[in-house]
């Protein structure tokens, strides 16, 4: 099974989709760090004192409850939580400059980008196999079809893991030094790192979900085309229409309970508090759900 | 000990639009070890079905299948290493070279990146090895699946149309790949819709038509179809040398153009001895040579079209 798996993953690793689309994104978030860095023009000493006072001033009205009373925090959130998210320092400053405070904010945007990339990944490192009629060749080496699908899926969720992870890294550290050269790194939360390296972490293991129900689906379909064409009728038409039609089944939508998990916020779904762990419990149980059926499709039919 | 055994194999596919595909209906066989052994049959006569039974990538509507001595489907994972196939041609990664495409293989069984250099030799890619295979010839990627088949050293080697698409040359270079593999120990199980292809290699025989195995056995056995041996000759006056021959006690007929005289080869002289008392003389005398594609046409002259 070792032996297996790392033929895969060097597989996996050498297709060349997975290298365009690293060398794409990796040009897309050097092209955006362009941009914002020739877009920010830092604040001068004057104008940051006075954001500072203003803000150090707005933060503690906030803390004192004048913003929100305590009794009506949403649930599970402290008042300093919420003041650090509501009162930011970028707010008293011109708008002209860019400032590290929005790092979260901007990975987790970027994890829609990775977990459609992620899912056309995975649905093309099998469909390519069956369309070039390899797994035919690679069934007359390992004959278990269960360890083939596993080291399978195991490659697909740790290539897009890393690949994630690293391209989200690369975003993290060019708009660092786009903040730190010609925006505003002051101000920051405590636990900010933290909470970026949190982010990137969940986009990641997003990333990976995505792969394997788009790796599961292309099993199943036997084509990348096909695998890519379902997943975008499904996020595109079925989800919209449940959202329109049945909003109380809302909590069980998938593309909610992804977004929930990617943010690393709780938030209220319908009549339903879902929590970032519970959400990703949920989009656990649409993978494994979704692989299972790969998995049974692909001991019983011919492989012709 | 056979190295593959199939009883009463049957397999149907069911048409999208009902009803259903008999692929193989019944088929029995039995292959012994060591030699080759050609698994004939025209296009749709249920070899390829039968080969992907074999190597569990197809499931047998019925029937029985060993490899090795090994049940099929259950066996497999213990036996696979010792069985190389390509099942029509060879299907390897085009973007990635003929090197890392073995080397990925070669990974699942252990094998090194020396014996996978040992191969690219054997098999006359050395130079091509770091090309993408993309960029080979059909007849190279042919020997890259032969090289693929071979990595594992196998006992048994099933091909499947080893030659399809191969130039003359590439044939005649597949053919002694065969020889000299069937020489060495292993057997060969080659299934191939081009009879002097497998006439000149194989040991033995199995002639399959419409999924059934219609005739079974050594080469010669099966080329002699119970017909005994006799000679072709050829001169201006058929019935006069027919009369000739009678009178000699040599049973013979004619045959279009010329006599077949039903006399084993060696004793030829005969049959110019006795028409040369009577002034008759011969154009042409030979042996008259069964060929496997004759004995195919006639076992499969009253098949169907495939469906």
């Amino acid at each position: 099974m070792t032996a297996l798996l790392a033929a895969e993953l060097r597989r996996a690793w050498s297709r060349r989709l997975v290298r365009v689309v690293a060398i794409a994104a990796f040009l897309v978030i050097a092209v955006a760090a362009i941009l914002t860095a020739v877009n920010s023009h830092g604040p001068t000493e004057e104008q940051l004192a006075d954001a500072r006072l203003n803000y150090q001033a707005n933060l503690e009205q906030c803390l004192s409850g004048a913003y929100l009373p305590e009794d009506q925090l949403p649930p599970g959130e402290t008042m300093k939580e919420f003041c650090d998210d509501a009162v930011r320092l970028s707010s008293f400053l011109p708008n002209n400059e860019f400032h590290l405070f929005g790092l979260p904010d901007i990975i987790s945007g970027a994890s829609i980008l990775l977990i459609l990339g992620a899912m056309l990944l995975g649905a093309s490192l099998v469909g390519a196999e069956w369309h070039a009629g390899t797994m035919t060749t690679l069934l007359t080496w390992e004959t278990r079809r269960n360890r083939v699908l596993i080291a399978k899926t195991i490659a697909a969720a740790v290539v897009t893991f890393v690949l994630g992870i690293v391209l989200l890294a690369i975003l993290a550290g060019l708009l660092w030094f786009v903040a730190a050269t010609r925006g505003v790194t002051a101000g920051l939360p405590d636990g900010f790192w933290a909470t970026v390296v949190g982010g990137v972490l969940r986009a990641g293991a997003a990333a990976s979900f995505a792969s394997v129900i788009g790796f599961a689906i292309g099993m199943i379909g036997r084509n990348t085309a096909a695998a890519i064409g379902i997943g975008f009728a499904y996020f595109g038409v079925v989800e919209q229409l449940i959202r329109g039609l049945r909003p109380a089944w809302q909590p069980a939508l998938l593309g909610e309970n992804m977004a929930i998990f990617v943010s690393g916020t709780s938030s209220r779904l319908f009549e339903t508090l879902r929590t970032p762990s519970t959400a990703a419990i949920v989009v656990a149980c649409y993978t494994a759900a979704l692989l299972a059926v790969a998995g049974l499709w692909f001991r019983a039919r011919d492989v012709n | 000990m056979p190295v593959i055994e199939v009883e009463g194999l049957r397999k149907e596919y069911r048409r999208l639009r009902g009803g259903r595909t008999v692929a193989v209906d019944g088929l029995d066989l039995e292959v012994p070890e060591g030699g080759v052994y050609g698994f004939l049959g025209p296009n749709g006569a249920g070899k390829t079905t039968t080969i992907r039974c074999l190597l569990g990538l197809v499931r047998p509507t019925a029937g029985r299948l060993r490899l090795l001595g090994a049940e099929v489907p259950g066996g497999l994972p213990t036996t696979i290493a010792r069985v190389g196939s390509i099942v029509e041609a060879p299907a390897l990664f085009p973007r990635f070279s003929g090197r890392r495409n073995l080397e990925l293989l070669g990974r699942l069984q252990g094998i090194g990146p020396r014996a996978v250099t040992a191969m690219l030799e054997r098999v006359g890619l050395a130079e091509r090895a770091n090309d993408a295979v993309k960029t080979y010839s059909l007849g190279m990627k042919q020997r890259l699946g032969i090289g693929a088949a071979l990595l594992k050293d196998p006992a048994l080697l099933i091909l499947d149309e080893p030659a399809n698409g191969l130039d003359p040359a590439g044939i005649v270079e597949v053919r002694e790949l065969l020889q000299r593999l069937g020489s060495e120990g292993r057997t060969v199980f080659v299934s191939s819709h081009i009879l002097s292809e497998v006439q000149h290699v194989a040991d033995r025989v199995a002639i399959l038509t419409r999924g059934r195995c219609v005739k079974a056995g050594a080469v010669a056995d099966v080329l002699s179809g119970g017909r005994s041996a006799g000679v072709v000759a050829r001169l201006d006056d058929l019935q006069a040398g027919l009369r000739a021959l009678a009178e000699a006690g040599l049973a013979a007929t004619v045959e279009t153009d010329h006599l077949r005289v039903e006399v084993p080869p060696l004793e030829a002289a005969r049959v110019t001895r006795a028409l040369a008392d009577r002034g008759l003389y011969l154009s042409e005398l030979r042996r008259d040579e069964q060929d496997l594609e004759r004995v195919f046409l006639e076992l499969t002259s009253d098949e169907a079209p495939s469906p």
